[in-house]
């Protein structure tokens, strides 16, 4: 358990922060999504899964 | 009775590093040499990395977990998060996403795979990340540190950095996961965002800036020079350079002896050192270390040129300056600045040489080359004879220590930024931005050896060269941050490049200070 309650508020800001960056981002792929190239479906030819 | 003795935590770690290079280096190779992953590779890959992960990374897991609890996100909780997630990827994928089935390949690439296949194992990305890990976490604490005070700029800056690396890189991890995730391509989220921490890891922002102000500490102190750690920017900021005769003047040296015939050397030395002793006179009082054993005088006499008379035994003997005496100075004897009398025949002349310091007209041309403005600062009496045929911009003669420190704060009215040489103690020292003490240690400041004037170009120049090699490590170190994070995040490298670039990078930001030793 962290040790002191500053300790308990710098790890949720840290916590609070990290997934809005995360929001943040999912927002922005999805808006970014119809530009960017699709995957790329091509394995190599020693093997893999095709879908 | 049998006696446990637990392994000292030294020898345990080097044991722990080397199963984990013994271990990693395997499913490196099989990771990276496609001809050599026969079928089901990847599950040796998946029993060589569980030991690595968690037993080997063990003592980064710890401090992790020991930064969290004091709530410090630091570069111990990206490097186990990066083994962690690594390794956690790689299982998942092996036992759910089809990675474990006998047609699995893992081409080399150094682009991160957008292959569809959510099927990617990194344990070589976890092998990698954690034994690097483990030999910085081993050999960087050997190397000399030294932190410098907050005067020192780039010292600010890295420390500044090192606050805010740990949570900037989980923030942009969050981000770029976030990112590939929110566009439907999550083969690419795993590895941009592994790639983040990978890179992210061992890039030790703090490392460049102790490091080399250890180093250029350690190569002043072989040299005789003693730099203070605030003295490294100062150096660099420099442009006006205050001399005076604390560098410039070197002390009285007596160069010649003539003896009269039928005069002892010995006898002429032991008199000249009997009586040198009693005269306030630099240039008399040079000679009392003439004789080991001189002997006892009385009746004393010092005249106003500091010339010495007085009585030894049944003897009425003098020294001094001929014309100060009265005494014509035989041809045989030649031209001396100083005679020795007795029975008022002259039985010894002594030839002493005072003045500048021979190298200082070549100490002068060097703090010229480095960039910097001379500066004469020195009683009126003296100032010509300090300054004939140096290449001095200014003198400047001060009458007394207030003058001096006036001088000084002038020229830093100016603009310039000003280095003071001068004795321990002057007025003026404490003034300069960069006191340069000679004869002694100065706290704030370089310490020069007496009578070594030629020491002050280099102390300078390692002075300099401390901070531009601490501020060069930290842009590196920085910029390679700057760059390869978000390169990382884009989803253009491979997690495995990433993981090699930034122990790369912090290796040799920590080299290259290391070279200021030399």
């Amino acid at each position: 358990m962290p040790r002191s309650t500053s300790a308990v508020r710098r790890l949720a800001l840290l916590v609070v922060a990290i997934a809005l960056c995360t929001g943040a981002g999912w927002q922005l792929g999805r808006l970014a999504e119809p530009a960017l190239p699709p995957p790329s479906y091509d394995l190599p030819a020693s093997g893999g899964h095709h879908h | 009775m049998a006696t446990v003795t637990a392994a000292a935590p030294a020898d345990r770690e080097w044991t722990r590093l080397v199963t984990v290079i013994g271990f990693g280096l395997p499913v490196l190779v099989l990771a990276v040499v496609p001809p050599l992953q026969y079928p089901y590779w990847q599950w040796t890959a998946l029993v060589l990395t569980t030991p690595v992960a968690t037993w080997g990374a063990w003592p980064i897991h710890r401090a992790a977990l020991r930064g969290l609890r004091r709530g410090d996100a630091g570069p111990d909780v990206v490097t186990a998060l990066a083994v962690a997630w690594a390794y956690g990827w790689s299982l998942w994928a092996m036992f759910f996403a089809g990675a474990g089935t006998t047609e699995h390949t893992h081409p080399v690439e150094l682009l991160a795979p957008r292959a569809s296949v959510t099927a990617q194992i990194y344990f070589e990305v976890a092998v990698v990340v954690a034994g690097a890990g483990l030999a910085l976490r081993r050999y960087l604490p050997r190397v000399e540190h030294h932190d410098p005070g907050e005067a020192f700029p780039p010292a600010r800056t890295a420390r500044w950095a090192g606050r805010w690396y740990g949570p900037v890189t989980l923030c942009l991890t969050g981000a770029a996961t976030g990112f590939w995730c929110g566009a439907e391509l999550p083969t690419v989220a795993v590895p941009a965002g592994l790639a983040v921490l990978a890179i992210a890891a061992p890039l030790a922002v703090t490392e460049a800036v102790p490091v080399a102000v250890a180093a250029g500490l350690r190569r002043a102190a072989a040299t005789g020079v003693v730099v203070g750690e605030e003295a490294a920017p100062a150096a660099a900021a420099v442009d006006t350079i205050v001399l005076g005769r604390a560098l410039l003047h070197r002390p009285v040296a007596v160069t010649g002896i003539t003896v009269a015939r039928g005069t002892a050397e010995g006898d002429a030395l032991a008199v000249a050192a009997a009586l040198a002793g009693h005269s306030p006179d630099a240039r008399i009082s040079a000679l009392a270390g003439a004789a080991a054993f001189p002997p006892s005088v009385s009746d004393l006499a010092v005249d106003a040129a500091g010339s010495v008379r007085a009585t030894t035994g049944a003897r009425h003997v003098a020294l001094g300056p001929p014309a100060a005496l009265g005494v014509e100075v035989p041809d045989a004897l030649g031209t001396p600045d100083l005679v020795v009398v007795w029975d008022g025949q002259v039985r010894a002349g002594f030839t002493v040489e005072t003045g500048r310091h021979p190298g200082a007209a070549a100490v002068v041309a060097e703090l010229r080359r480095l960039g910097l403005i001379p500066v004469l600062l020195t009683a009126a009496d003296e100032a010509d004879s300090l300054a004939d045929g140096l290449d001095v911009d200014v003198v400047l003669p001060a009458a007394g220590p207030a003058a001096k420190v006036a001088v000084v704060r002038r020229l830093r009215a100016d603009g310039h930024t000003v280095a003071v040489v001068a004795g321990p103690g002057a007025a003026h020292l404490e003034a300069a931005d960069l006191p340069v003490a000679v004869g002694a240690p100065s706290v704030r400041g370089i310490g020069l050896p007496a009578g070594a004037p030629e020491a002050l170009p280099g102390a300078l120049r390692l002075a300099r060269r401390i901070t531009g090699t601490a501020e060069i490590g930290l842009a590196v170190a920085l910029g390679a941050a700057l760059v390869g994070l978000p390169v990382a995040a884009a989803g253009l490298i491979h997690p495995l490049l990433a993981a090699v670039v930034g122990p790369g990078v912090t290796a040799a930001v920590v080299l290259n200070a290391l070279r200021l030793r030399r």
